[in-house]
């Protein structure tokens, strides 16, 4: 008994140092552990998915992202990745492994993942050899897969904008080009220059192309304006013509705006063909000018005609009547001196000679009367019809008691009228409505007005012999007499007179009357403004 | 007052009309010297006194002129536009005696210068008549205004006052 303690002091010293080395295992361990849950957690967590493959391109570990994107969830471990590449890409696959193997560095392919749950979806595959010793085959892979899917559909939609822009750029009505602004060379032209000028696109871009087919007459002013926007950077739109392969003058409207690339200064411009515009302005231009030309012309005869018109009643009025005196001179001579012995007859003969002048002279003078109712300037005043008829009848006896009864019925309306037209028309209706009675009987004539809104109606009716429906249409008509000269006596002129004064001062004569009935003439005038 | 030997001065082209006139002159009583022109430049030619009217004696300054208007080489119108323009005539008395009733050429002739306008008659006594209101008004009751150029004029009894002098010279219208 007395030999174990010595015993026991070796073996405690064997025990305590297991013990210290068991905790210091154990806690080197728990480190491990928490090493290990650490970075497997990582692992998990990592937003890139990613795998381990064996030798054999088996699932040895795979994180949840990669889990999510083959599809299937961890019950793919221990599955060939093949089984996720398409057929045609396994080739391109297995050489992507051997070369990581070889090479010993990182390498990268493209391929179409068959995923279980989202089809097919492009992605990026990088895959690294896990260090090994040196000299030892590779046993282990770490792959990534980078989902593709959003960067291919963006690339899709550049393309697709890009081809969208081309489309869009050359089926445009229009070129659409970009040239520098200072050399004016182009450096960008849509198809349709082509289209429209039958020059080819390449030969655009051929220095000083542009300029030189602007036609000659506009290239100044178009270099100039565009070197102009150009210092001021202001958009501006030209006109100008282009001469065309074919020789054609084509006629471009020009929208220019100022651009910038990498710092050097654009030209940016949108040219429309106006070719058939343009010709149309021109054909209106034309029409116009050709029209605004007949117009004058016209204008000019007309004037010419007026002027001779003129020239004829100044000619009518001095010469037409120096012969008529002459005559009517030597008749009366002829009569006085040598009478007695013409005998009856032959003084007869005379007397008609007289007479026939002096109505000859009248009708001059009637006509005189008339053309210059329908050539002078008319200006309308407010006229007291009262006052004018009265001063008529003042006048002229043969309108007074005993040899004519004129009754006015008061008040007459005013009217708007030319003073003497309105005088002359007056007077010719009343030495009408006198001198057309049957013999022996008292002319009697009545006056008045009715007034309408903008109108009055100024009526002059007689005690005459009346006029039958025939010839109330003739009797305004100039030179128009329905009695024999003998009978009564006219010139037949004035109620033309009075027809054309009316109409100058913008009214309206009639008449009713019935044979034997008497006749009512009136006049339609505007109403003087109150 | 009577002026048996004031000078008339008819410018008519035509020769019916002077004779006519003449007759009805005549008829009237009216015994003036009477000098006919045929044409407006003959017109202006005697007022001024040229060449074959150069004779003042034989072609005295007219107391009335009887102006046609439609005349031969030069119109009745240049006739009495001419006549402004002299200082010493324009205030001669001119009488327009001619065919055309036209307000036109009514309103013209007294814008120029013509002092009464008559229209020619067509009867042979509406032409007498004309003849003695001629007579007796220009030629009995007017009253005249003295001429300016002492040289020229038939002068009248009395010498011109320096007023009327002036009135003359201001109611002479400028050729403007």
């Amino acid at each position: 008994l007395t030999a174990a303690p010595r015993r026991s002091s070796a073996v405690e010293w064997e025990l305590d140092s297991l013990s210290t080395k068991i905790s210091q295992l154990q806690k080197e361990l728990s480190q491990a552990r928490e090493a290990a849950d650490s970075w497997a957690n990582l692992f998990q967590a990592a937003p890139v998915a990613y795998l381990l493959l064996n030798n054999n391109g088996n699932i040895l570990e795979l994180n949840s992202e990669a889990a999510l994107l083959l599809g299937g969830g961890r019950h793919v471990l221990k599955s060939g990745f093949a089984r996720f590449v398409p057929k045609d890409e396994l080739p391109l696959f297995l050489e992507h492994l051997r070369r990581c193997k070889v090479t010993r560095q990182p390498a990268s392919m493209e391929l179409n993942l068959l995923t279980l749950g989202r089809g097919t979806v492009p992605v990026e595959m990088v895959t690294a050899a896990v260090e090994s010793i040196m000299f030892e085959p590779v046993r282990l892979f770490r792959s990534i897969l980078i989902d593709l899917s959003g960067r291919r559909e963006a690339e899709r939609a550049a393309a697709r904008a890009q081809v969208n822009y081309h489309r869009l750029v050359d089926t445009i009505e229009g070129i659409v080009w970009e040239a520098d602004a200072k050399t004016f060379d182009v450096l960008f032209v849509s198809q349709s220059a082509e289209r429209l000028l039958g020059y080819p696109v390449g030969q655009w871009h051929r220095p000083g192309f542009w300029e030189n087919h602007i036609y000659v007459e506009d290239r100044e002013r178009v270099v100039n304006e565009l070197v102009r926007a150009a210092v001021k950077r202001q958009p501006l739109a030209l006109e100008y013509r282009v001469v065309a392969a074919d020789r054609r003058l084509i006629w471009l409207h020009d929208t220019v705006t100022l651009g910038d690339h990498d710092g050097k200064p654009r030209l940016l411009g949108v040219a429309v063909d106006i070719t058939t515009r343009k010709a149309a302005e021109d054909e209106l231009k034309r029409t116009q000018d050709e029209l605004e030309h007949r117009v004058n012309e016209r204008t000019t005869r007309l004037r010419e005609t007026l002027d001779e018109l003129e020239t004829f009643s100044y000619s009518l009025s001095h010469d037409l009547r120096a012969p008529l005196r002459a005559m009517q001179g030597y008749a009366q001579l002829l009569l006085r001196s040598c009478g007695n012995k013409l005998g009856p007859q032959g003084v007869d003969y005379l007397k008609r000679i007289t007479s026939s002048s002096e109505r000859l002279d009248a009708l001059v003078q009637d006509v005189l009367q008339y053309s210059r109712v329908a050539r002078t300037p008319v200006e309308l005043n407010p006229i007291n019809l009262e006052k004018l008829v009265a001063e008529i009848i003042r006048d002229y006896p043969y309108l007074q008691p005993p040899l004519a009864a004129i009754e006015i019925k008061k008040p007459l309306a005013a009217v708007s009228g030319h003073e003497a037209f309105l005088s002359q028309c007056v007077f010719n209706l009343l030495s009408n409505a006198v001198k057309f009675t049957r013999p022996g009987q008292t002319p009697q004539i009545r006056i008045w007005t009715d007034a309408h809104d903008k109108t009055v109606s100024v009526s002059f009716k007689d005690n005459g012999i009346g006029i039958s429906p025939k010839d109330q249409r003739r009797i305004f008509g100039i030179f128009q007499r329905v009695h024999s000269a003998d009978k009564y006596e006219g010139t037949g002129v004035g109620l033309a007179i009075v027809q054309k004064a009316v109409e100058r001062m913008g009214g309206v004569v009639g008449v009713e009357s019935a044979p034997g009935q008497g006749s009512r003439f009136w006049l339609q005038l505007q109403r003087a403004p109150s | 007052m009577n002026r048996p030997e004031a000078t008339i001065l008819l410018v008519e082209d035509d020769a019916n009309d002077v004779f006519f006139f003449k007759m009805a002159f005549e008829e009237a009583g009216i015994s003036n010297p009477l000098h006919v022109v045929a044409d407006g430049t003959q017109a202006i030619n005697y007022l001024a006194g040229k060449d074959e009217f150069a004779d003042r004696a034989r072609f005295p300054l007219p107391y009335l002129i009887l102006l046609d208007l439609k005349l031969p080489v030069r119109m009745g119108f240049d006739v009495l536009d001419w006549i402004r323009t002299q200082p010493d005539l324009c205030s001669l008395l001119v009488i327009v005696l001619t065919s055309s009733a036209n307000l036109q050429d009514v309103n013209e002739a007294y814008r120029r210068g013509a002092r009464a306008y008559l229209v020619k008659p067509l009867t042979l006594e509406k032409r007498r008549a004309m003849a003695a209101a001629i007579k007796s008004f220009w030629l009995e009751f007017n009253t005249p205004p003295s001429h300016p150029s002492p040289k020229n004029v038939t002068r009248h009894a009395h010498s011109p006052e320096p007023y009327e002098e002036k009135q003359r010279s201001r109611a002479c219208p400028s050729s403007s």
